[in-house]
């Protein structure tokens, strides 16, 4: 066997500079296809992780047809028993919220927004939101004040120290009324949140919408979003499918997963024309090897050799040059692809602000993993024995007496 | 002891709308230790008749014996593989790979026939030795002449211990130094070693030296004379 190695090897260097602008095409394709795939799926991982992290977490457990149906009739009682049972979970922590869109009031000013009873240290573990506080101090576990987003806290002038009104909607239609004291404002990067959202500890919502121990959602968070299929599965296992929904972020904001499948067809689209134009270089260089040694097949096929072996042959040479091409791709994208990792692209100007209105990190990530560069290998390997096996035909139709007349 | 019989052998070509019999009902048997010239104008059908004999096309009827076993039914690997184990081929414009040593093209033929490395690269090496090429072992054809290709080409088609060898005007393509070497290294392993040797030739000096001179004309055997 070492021989027709031997031979193909050879064979492949009978025209180097052809070899070689095959084998850089091919190079250059795996180069650019896993630069721009790295680039792609890091910016997908990053709008999860963005997504997750600002406020729906990995998946939510609310009342059966809450995500429908929004609001404090909806509300759900989460047993201790399911509670401890979903805390068991590996890497998982959950985050309670009372949440519902109420009036706020200070002096004579009103405006609405959205309310969201938490328990603070699980919430900032899942959103980060300490992070956000500009003003005073953060929300404690049995607090009784309020952190109030820095537009509303404009719009309604109010400031540290002064008590805001909330009316709004309890459990079963009870009006909700209550007044909390400022002890906090925090900033959103997003202008719309920035002017609606106001928090309150769980206990004080739970008694402001007389929920008692009710909350409308459980959010989710994962030390490693590899977890997701397991504690998904298992928290499925634990809740009564009947009376509760357990939904991944995917189901609760369908928009954003359309938004990445568009943007990623986009992406496969382009990488078939790369892949295309590498298939027609190495299909012309086989054709070209193919018409060159025709007579010499011919030849060998006269001497005893059979036809499966040539073609054998030639599917060797083919695949050494996409071997060296793609490991050569491999070698000049892997530590561009690290560097970006640890350094990645930072934004400027109006795309900057864009992504910061929405919360997100101005960066252009990368996402590095040996799945797309197997996929990658295996997509060019396939290119190549396709490639081979259509001008390879005409070994097997080939006439010796033809071919060495030649 | 008859190697090779021919019955019969009939091939005809189509030219536009005219049928050329390229052979027309030949019958010829072959010894075994014969050094056979097939002699006759372009178009006679001796290229046609060797490659008959060599498996490399097939007649529209008759028969070919090779040791009383008809080749002419033989189809595919069983046919690549007849060609392997019995025939060795000599051509006009050596046909060597070109990337592949003096050595190495010799080996080859025993590599696809499963020898092992030792025995192949011994055998080689003495084939290469007889024909006079014992110090260009490792050259590649395009560092030979053409009198030394062609004398490669015939080691090769030693190698695989054919019963009997083809050679498709050797000499053509050599000046008459390089084909007289090559002519008397082929007459010495036949008388040596006993090989059957055909040639389709229009060589006088093959045909001065060939002991059996088979002539033919438009398909036919005109004559066909053993020296004594």
């Amino acid at each position: 066997m070492f021989e027709y190695f031997k031979l193909a090897w050879r064979n492949l260097w009978r025209n180097r500079r052809r070899t070689i602008i095959t084998v850089t095409s091919v190079l250059f394709a795996v180069f650019f296809s896993l630069v721009m795939r790295a680039f792609q799926l890091g910016s997908y991982e990053n709008m999860v992780i963005n997504t997750v992290h600002s406020h729906s977490g990995y998946f939510q457990i609310h009342a059966k047809g809450y995500q429908d149906n929004p609001g404090m009739n909806n509300a759900m009682q989460l047993s201790d028993n399911d509670l401890s049972a979903i805390k068991n979970i590996p890497g998982l922590t959950i985050a309670r919220r009372a949440e519902s869109f109420v009036l706020v009031s200070y002096n004579s000013r009103t405006r609405g927004a959205l309310l969201t009873g938490i328990v603070p240290e699980n919430e900032d573990q899942l959103t980060g939101l300490k992070k956000r506080l500009i003003q005073g101090n953060f929300l404690t576990a049995n607090d009784n004040g309020v952190l109030v987003s820095s537009k509303l806290a404009d719009l309604l002038g109010i400031a540290l120290g002064d008590s805001l009104v909330v009316l709004g909607q309890g459990f079963q239609g009870v009006s909700a009324a209550g007044i909390f004291p400022v002890t906090g404002i925090i900033k959103f990067p997003s202008p719309e949140l920035d002017k609606q959202m106001i928090f309150i500890s769980l206990p004080a919502a739970q008694e402001l919408f007389s929920l008692e121990n009710r909350l409308t959602s459980a959010a989710i968070n994962l030390d490693d979003n590899k977890l997701m299929p397991e504690a998904l599965a298992q928290c499925k296992a634990i809740m009564d499918t009947s009376k509760y929904e357990v939904l991944t972020w995917e189901e609760m904001m369908p928009e954003i997963v359309q938004q990445i499948e568009g943007d990623n067809a986009s992406g496969l689209i382009m990488l078939g024309i790369l892949y295309m134009i590498v298939a027609f270089g190495i299909f012309g260089t086989v054709l070209m090897m193919t018409a060159e040694r025709r007579r010499e097949s011919g030849v060998l096929i006269a001497l005893g050799m059979k036809k499966r072996l040539l073609l054998f042959i030639q599917i060797v040479e083919m695949q050494i040059i996409g071997i060296i091409g793609i490991a050569g791709g491999m070698l000049f994208a892997t530590p561009l692809i690290y560097y970006y990792l640890y350094h990645p692209i930072r934004m400027t100007g109006d795309m900057a602000k864009a992504m910061l209105e929405f919360g997100f990190e101005p960066i252009m990530p990368v996402y590095l993993g040996w799945d797309y560069y197997l996929s990658q290998a295996l997509v060019i390997f396939s290119i190549v024995i396709i490639a081979t096996l259509i001008p390879a035909f005409s070994i097997f139709k080939l006439t010796v007496i033809k071919a060495i007349r030649k | 002891m008859k190697i090779i019989e021919i019955n019969h052998l009939t091939k005809i070509y189509q030219a536009g709308d005219i049928q050329v019999r390229a052979l027309d009902n030949i019958d010829l048997s072959f010894e075994q230790g014969e050094f056979a010239a097939v002699v006759g104008p372009s178009g006679s059908g001796k290229t046609t008749f060797l490659n008959m004999l060599g498996g490399l096309d097939k007649p529209d009827s008759g028969e070919i014996k090779v040791d009383g076993q008809s080749i002419t039914s033989l189809k595919g690997s069983k046919l690549v593989n007849y060609r392997l184990q019995n025939i060795g081929f000599v051509f006009q414009s050596y046909n060597l790979i070109p990337v592949l040593s003096a050595l190495e093209n010799v080996e080859l033929i025993m590599h696809l026939q499963g020898i092992n490395k030792t025995e192949r690269r011994k055998r080689a090496i003495e084939l290469l030795e007889a024909v006079g090429l014992g110090d260009r072992l490792n050259s590649r054809p395009s560092k030979l002449s053409g009198g030394q290709q062609q004398r490669v080409a015939v080691a090769r088609a030693l190698a695989s211990k054919p019963r009997f060898i083809l050679a498709d005007e050797p000499t053509a393509n050599l000046d008459s130094v390089s084909a007289q070497t090559l002519l008397e290294i082929m007459e010495k392993l036949n008388k040596e070693e006993n090989i059957t040797f055909i040639f389709s030739t229009h060589d006088q000096r093959v045909v001065n030296r060939a002991r059996r001179i088979i002539t033919m004309e438009d398909g036919k055997i005109k004559s066909d004379e053993t020296k004594i």
